[in-house]
């Protein structure tokens, strides 16, 4: 009994206010010194400290033939809705490994969610116009963010010491793993981290008209 | 001189006339079949787009080396175009394009145009690297200035290509054309295989090379007064080349050749883009040893509205 008074008091203390504090901030950029955008930093917590990951409903649309956002994170076992909110038919599928999947042609929004229950890069593509291109990045913390155009995210709502950083990016050379950095928060002021990693040319088929020649 | 005049007049106008028939009738055909399509593009995928391309062609008369006539030309097209999915994974794609060429030192090669164009694409598979076949058909008019020239056509094509890695994309197939025109000089048909590859060096930056074969007639010209009839197979009787003027006559024969075509295109915008191109023409009258060549630049430029 009082080992289980004594762990619920732990569990409360860790999970308290002031215990989740910290915060990061992160700056990514390339190997150029560009900030990058889109670019997934997630954040681990070190030790025994975990806190559980929360799926959620989401959904990433079809809109004037792109996928919107370009870039999705979600946390492991969340369903994906994919509304076309176009007035075309949209395909859309995915060959990677953590979640094969295919949406024929189809208008609306397709009833049933897609669950994307393995953490990894999902790559969506859009069998009709070869140009859409989209990622759904499924994660298993429940810490994590997305940069904006200046290449900045940040993670609130974690525990002071010491966490593990990692950010991935659609054109990043190498694995997430390999960005790793250890940071040790603090509850008062901010925690910066910065990242700069080696990011491929950016490529996909193309979308503008062919000058020059008569093609579609 | 005035009474070759006094009876030179009826004879333009015939063929004048004759002409905007003709004209009248194919774009009025062309123009109701966009009609037809036009209302569906409103709802399906449709686009429409405007192209401008200055050329230089150093060969416009299609002669034989010491005897070629250049020209720069500056080219003009609308195009209405509709994209229907008939399933997971075949299209049918319709354009429905408007031309006006205008060459500055021979106006007689100067023409307006109206075409349809029709393809269908099959992927075999999911994704930008699926195997892809498909066909198309080009059905057009063009009224040239110099009246000889104004013609029906006709090209089609059966292809395939692939797409490997983000990079390379190939596409190989046959094609033919024929033209029916006023005068049969310019009524060709030739046929042969051809073969695309493009090559993306960045998300904006595309090279890419074409080469085509093809065998059948073609029309070219000479300087009556200097290397005259290069022997072979006339296929219709010779004529005055009145674009060209002088002592050019325009001829038809039996013919083989090849098209290589290498280029840049660079992409502005999702909706635009600009062209670089340089096409070599080498065709050589069948049985002979004449060959008439053609070094064309291009610089085009497309917008899609």
């Amino acid at each position: 009994m009082r080992h289980f008074i004594f762990s619920s008091v732990v569990a409360v203390c860790l999970l308290s206010p002031t215990a989740f504090a910290a915060s990061v901030s992160a700056l990514v950029k390339d190997h150029k010194g560009k900030p990058l955008k889109d670019a997934v930093v997630t954040v681990y917590l070190s030790g025994n400290q975990k806190t559980k990951v929360q799926p959620a409903k989401t959904a990433i649309d079809q809109i004037d033939k792109e996928f919107v956002p370009h870039v999705l994170v979600v946390a492991k076992g969340s369903p994906v809705y994919f509304p076309n909110k176009d007035d075309i038919r949209h395909h859309v599928y995915s060959f990677s490994k953590p979640k094969k999947f295919e949406l024929p042609l189809y208008k609306g929004t397709p009833a049933k969610p897609v669950v994307f229950d393995k953490s990894g890069v999902v790559k969506l593509g859009c069998n009709i116009h070869d140009w859409m291109l989209g990622y759904i990045y499924v994660v298993d913390t429940a810490h994590y963010g997305i940069t904006d155009k200046a290449g900045k995210s940040q993670v609130s709502g974690l525990p002071v010491g010491d966490v593990k950083v990692m950010v991935w990016h659609p054109r990043m050379k190498g694995v997430p793993e390999k960005t790793e950095k250890q940071v040790k928060l603090s509850a008062s002021g901010v925690n910066s981290v910065e990242f700069q990693i080696k990011a491929r040319k950016a490529f996909r088929a193309r979308r503008a008209p062919r000058a020059g020649g008569r093609k579609y | 001189m005035g009474v070759i005049m006094k009876k030179s007049i009826p004879v333009v106008d015939v063929l004048s006339h004759k002409h905007m028939y003709s004209t009248t009738v194919a774009v009025a055909v062309l123009t109701a079949a966009s009609l037809l399509i036009a209302p569906e593009a409103t709802y399906a995928d449709g686009s429409r787009s405007f192209g401008i391309e200055i050329t230089s062609d150093d060969n416009l008369s299609r002669s034989q080396p010491t005897e070629e006539l250049s020209s720069p030309g500056l080219v003009g097209t609308y195009s209405i175009g509709n994209r229907r999915q008939l399933s997971d994974t075949s299209s049918l794609n319709s354009v429905y394009q408007f031309g006006a060429a205008y060459y500055s030192s021979y106006t007689g090669y100067s023409n307006v145009s109206a075409e349809a164009q029709f393809g269908y694409l099959n992927k075999t598979g999911l994704g930008p690297n699926a195997l892809r076949w498909g066909g198309n058909a080009n059905l057009g008019y063009a009224f040239y200035s110099d009246g000889n020239r104004s013609n029906f056509y006709f090209t089609g094509d059966l292809s395939i290509s692939k797409r490997f890695g983000d990079a390379v994309d190939f596409n190989a197939g046959y094609a033919f054309d024929t033209a029916s025109a006023s005068n049969a000089v310019y009524s060709i048909t030739g046929h042969g295989p051809k073969v695309v590859v493009d090559f993306s060096i960045s998300d904006q930056w595309l090279l890419y090379g074409s080469w085509k074969s093809r065998t059948g007639d073609s029309w070219m010209t000479a300087d009556w007064s200097g290397l005259g009839d290069p022997g072979g197979t006339d296929k219709a009787p010779w004529i005055s080349d009145s674009t060209f003027g002088g002592a050019y006559r325009a001829y038809r024969k039996e013919s083989s050749g090849t098209e290589t075509k290498i280029g840049a295109n660079f992409v502005l915008s999702d909706k635009s883009s600009i062209d670089f191109g340089y096409l070599k023409r080498s065709i050589q009258v069948t049985g002979t040893t004449a060959w008439y060549y053609n070094n064309i630049y291009s610089i085009s430029y497309v917008q899609n509205l």
